[in-house]
């Protein structure tokens, strides 16, 4: 692995008397997508902010890597120190898309890149390919208020973009948008990390991050719990499938009333559904079966899911819980 | 080139957003229009005046005429009830009624009711300004007439009092006549003798005495004679032949009388004494008559002594009469305005305005101007800064490497361009309504504008940056506004206000900037003027530390921004794809979880999650448990509320499904029969 363009390192930020974040140290390398994953509160968007200078942590400090010199080895400097260097490195999309409503989509861009001190050629240039990627062609002169969320989106990461940053930000970029949406929003990302821009993000899709993502942080009460690639994190934490059922007329009370209860790690019903967590799915699987029938209950639904990085998350919060 | 697209983009928001657009552009045009409309006439203003007088007496109808010609719209009502009615329904502004008999009289008190509704106070002021006015010509007239009958009465009085000091005068010379008149008097009673000589009736007695001897001794020498005289008739008649006969009878004769004379004599004697005796008595008696009369002149005379007393004091008296006679007509002749026109009304106003123009909005308008220039450039770069701020775009502009005083410069640049064209359409529409030059020295009052528009737009950028909600910053700015105003001569005169107040106001930036405007609009005025350059100072200082604040205020406000929204982030998630809710370290997948979370927080917590208008409890029951009925009643319910309805819920859905499991028994039984 190439050396890391930012390093965290031991960085503790409060707010008042709630500390956000507790003594945390990773790093981001040049063209991954890193995902972090934690409970609201749990310190995501404090540590974006801090990332790049927007916070200042009270402990530790964020480090950017300064454009190499042949032959000498990299150089690292504190994002505090040279806020308009770094604000050139990334481009960062909020939660709330951040763009000027009474603006069109093309005078959006226009402006932001002037904000960035852009050529107006390097303006036109970059906003033609943006509006191209986005897939906003048509809106173009649309003024952003009147556009639906997806475009609205859309947009605030073609700003986030328009000074072509190495790094950009996402914090919650499909939070509110429907599943069509999403996988628009998650390809556009894809997109834009093939064309080589590094992406740190912060997501609850837990299941799309897995996807998508090449390394995952999974943040709790402040604290980095696991660092690493979604496969790797499955592998460390979570072990256990997921058994879902639902039966008529539904006695679930009796189907589980016999399953050996060292199989199962947990089982609840949820409105008409019984859903079972176990490390062993077949013994399990074939008990309820037996009692199905033997108590004369009709599946109406079926499902076992594999561990994905949602049961990883929650098995982690729940082993803090 | 940033400046310029950041205004640009300004213009563009500003713009797009019709409704700002509009009140801010348009508004402030609007407002001065109206004004010039308003204000440019100079005819008194049509008010609705409804009267009631008992009887149509003739100050009533003069009264009421006058009304009528000063151009107010009179209706005489037949009832005070009726015209009071009238008031409160809005017909009428004011309803004046008229005493009964009304007539100026010694004995009357003549009081004119005026109801008025209060709750239009402005309204109310005019109009009783406006009869104020009219009410005071009547009563000068009226008031015009007594003095006039009071001074005809004064002088009248004085040509008297003239007529009255002569006559006291020629009383005061009768006085003196009189008076030496009685001395006259009195000294021929004192002349008057009235003394009486001794007269000595003994010497009287004696004569007689003597006066009895002497007629017994001129008896005897007579008888001696006639003897003689016998004795020589006979010796004649002896020795002679003449008869002595007839001689001698005549001798007898003479001594036969001269016996009878004498032997009367005693008689005579006797006779002569009672005279003496009863003259004795008479000389007594005058004697007496003469002391009485000396008596009585010395009573004469004191009586006399008495009444020149009473002449003197009579006359002293008549004296001071004639003093304060004369006094009264020294008073009188001291009276210099003898006019009843100037007595009623000694000092008459007459207002030269140093200013050609002639009308009120001439006077009004510099103060109109720097009213609206306040206002507008407060509230606009107010609301700029916070439409900045609250603008979606706000983090996004943080992230770009743009420094934070360009927005500064681009706020203050961009209100002041819509200022600048504001007011140079208000000085156009000013000249028309206007007549004559609207605005004396240009250049200065544009710099005085430019300052004061600068400050001002200071000033609403550093309420913009300090409150966050254009509500706050609009009640703010109005505040400070209308704090402004009160400490100035707009509505009232700034030296009727508290001394500590007025040194205040002295510094009172619209104060300021209106006073430098008014006298640049009004006078042809030069800048090097002691009182216009050191206030123009004093405008540069206060912008200057104004815009430092700003930068301070800018600085500090994102700085604060970034706290504020992380201090805020702290609600729960909702995962939708796996209708979990997260909060803090709990994540919560159904209602029981939410039960045992909500029963476990505290209300610290709880209101974390739940707060204004949000209820993140009943958003995630609604999208995530889709159970809109239970969602719709958790809004505004407290953590207990919250915790009742839900094992409310719960409980019934337990209820539900035993029904349901006993009807799935009973199924099955009957199946397995």
């Amino acid at each position: 692995m190439s050396e890391p363009i930012f390093k965290v390192r031991n960085v503790s930020k409060a707010f008042g008397k709630n500390l956000v974040l507790n003594n945390i140290s990773f790093d981001i390398y040049k063209g991954e997508i890193l995902g972090i994953i934690g409970a609201s509160g749990s310190g995501k968007t404090t540590i974006l902010n801090t990332l790049i200078g927007f916070l200042k942590p009270e402990k530790g400090e964020v480090l950017f890597k300064t454009k190499l010199q042949p032959g000498i080895p990299a150089n690292y400097r504190s994002v505090l120190t040279k806020q308009d260097t770094v604000k050139h490195l990334y481009g960062f999309a909020a939660q709330v898309p951040s763009f000027q409503e009474n603006l069109t989509v093309k005078e959006n861009l226009e402006y932001f890149g002037s904000l960035y001190n852009l050529s107006k050629t390097a303006i036109q240039k970059n906003s033609t390919i943006l509006i191209k990627l986005m897939n906003l062609q048509m809106s173009a002169n649309t003024v952003a208020k009147i556009l639906s969320g997806g475009m609205e989106r859309r947009l605030d990461i073609a700003c986030s973009l328009i000074h072509n940053p190495p790094v950009l930000i996402l914090d919650e970029p499909t939070a509110d948008l429907d599943p069509v949406l999403r996988d628009h929003i998650w390809d556009i990302i894809d997109k834009i990390n093939r064309n080589g821009t590094t992406i740190v993000l912060a997501s609850h899709h837990l299941i799309e991050l897995e996807s998508l993502c090449s390394r995952i942080a999974f943040l709790k009460d402040g604290k980095i719990l696991h660092v690493g690639s979604p496969e790797e994190l499955k592998i460390k934490v979570a072990n256990f499938q997921e058994i879902l059922l639902e039966t008529y007329p539904g006695d679930y009370k009796k189907i589980i009333e016999n399953i050996d209860e060292k199989y199962i790690m947990s089982k609840r019903i949820i409105g008409n559904k019984l859903i079972i967590r176990t490390k062993n799915v077949g013994p399990v699987l074939k008990t309820l079966l037996d009692k199905m029938q033997e108590n004369k209950e009709t599946i109406v639904d079926i499902n076992v899911s594999k561990q994905s990085l949602d049961d990883v998350f929650k098995t982690l919060t729940k082993k803090q819980k | 080139m940033k400046l310029l697209t950041i205004i640009k983009k300004n213009f563009k928001t500003l713009l797009r957003t019709k409704g700002s657009a509009f009140v801010t552009i348009f508004g402030p045009l609007l407002v001065i229009l109206l004004v010039g409309l308003a204000f440019t006439s100079t005819s008194k203003s049509d008010f609705s005046i409804g009267t009631f007088a008992k009887d149509d007496s003739v100050l009533s109808v003069e009264y009421i005429n006058n009304l009528k010609e000063s151009n107010f719209i009179v209706t005489e009502y037949q009832s005070e009830q009726d015209c009071i009615d009238k008031i409160q329904e809005g017909k009428i502004h004011m309803c004046i009624v008229f005493p009964e008999d009304f007539e100026i009289r010694n004995d009357k008190t003549n009081e004119i009711v005026f109801h008025v509704d209060n709750s239009r106070q402005n309204m109310v002021y005019q109009v009783m300004n406006a009869i104020d006015t009219n009410l005071e010509n009547t009563s000068i007239s009226l008031s015009k007439d007594i003095t006039q009958t009071i001074i005809e009465t004064l002088f009248f009085i004085k040509d008297e009092n003239k007529r009255d000091i002569s006559k006291i005068i020629n009383y005061k010379k009768d006085i003196d006549d009189i008076r030496a008149g009685m001395d006259t008097t009195k000294g021929q009673l004192d002349s008057i003798d009235l003394t009486s000589d001794e007269v000595g009736t003994e010497d009287i007695t004696n004569k007689v005495d003597v006066l009895e001897t002497n007629a017994q001794r001129l008896k005897d020498i007579g008888m001696g004679v006639v003897n003689q005289a016998l004795e020589f008739a006979d010796l004649v008649s002896s020795n002679t032949s003449i008869s002595t006969t007839e001689f001698e009878n005549q001798i007898e004769d003479l001594e036969l009388s001269l016996k009878d004379e004498f032997n009367q004599t005693p008689y005579k004697i006797a006779q002569l004494k009672d005279a003496v005796t009863r003259t004795e008595q008479d000389l007594g008696k005058i004697e007496q008559k003469l002391n009485l009369a000396k008596a009585k002149r010395n009573d004469v005379k004191n009586r006399l002594d008495s009444l020149k007393d009473d002449l003197n004091s009579l006359k002293n008296g008549l004296g001071i009469l004639q003093q304060s006679f004369e006094t009264i007509d020294s008073r009188i002749d001291q009276l210099t305005i003898t006019d009843a026109e100037n007595i009623i009304k000694p000092i008459t106003t007459k207002i030269n305005p140093v200013a050609s123009e002639n009308t009120k909005l001439s006077v009004l308008f510099p103060g109109l101007v720097m009213l609206l220039l306040m206002f507008l450039a407060v509230l606009l770069s107010g609301s700029f800064v916070v439409m900045e701020k609250n603008s979606r775009s706000f983090f996004r502009t943080f992230t770009t490497s743009i420094k934070e005083y360009y927005f500064v410069f681009s706020t203050y640049l961009t209100s002041l361009t819509i200022i600048i064209g504001q007011i140079i359409i208000i000085l156009l529409i000013a000249s028309f309504f206007i007549k004559g030059q609207a605005v004396h020295n240009l250049p200065l009052s544009l710099l005085i504008l430019f300052l004061a528009a600068t400050f001002f737009i200071m000033l609403g950028m550093g309420i913009g940056y300090l409150f966050s909600s254009q509500e706050a910053v609009t009640m703010i700015s109005i505040s400070i506004g209308s704090l402004f105003l009160l400490l100035s001569d707009t509505i009232i005169p700034i030296d009727t206000i508290s001394p500590n107040a007025q040194a205040i106001a002295q510094y009172n930036p619209y104060v300021i900037a209106t006073d430098l405007f008014r006298k640049t609009m009004l006078f042809d005025i030069s800048i090097f003027e002691s009182t216009i350059w050191l206030n123009l100072v004093w405008l540069i200082v206060y912008s200057v530390v104004a815009f430092g604040i700003i930068l301070a205020v800018n600085r500090i406000s994102t700085t604060k921004f970034f706290e504020r929204k992380h201090l805020h982030h702290h609600g729960p998630t909702m995962m939708k794809e796996d209708k979990n809710l997260v909060l803090g370290q709990i994540v919560i997948s159904d209602k029981f979880e939410l039960l045992d979370a909500l029963k476990k927080m505290d209300n610290n917590e709880f209101s974390k999650h739940c707060y204004e208008h949000k209820n993140e409890f009943s958003i995630w029951t609604k999208e995530c448990l889709g159970d809109e009925k239970l969602s719709r009643m958790m809004k505004n319910k407290t953590r207990y509320e919250m915790i009742a309805l839900l094992e409310q819920d719960l409980n019934k859905n337990k209820e539900k499904k035993v029904q349901l499991g006993t009807k799935t028994e009973n199924m099955y039984e009957e199946q397995g029969k």
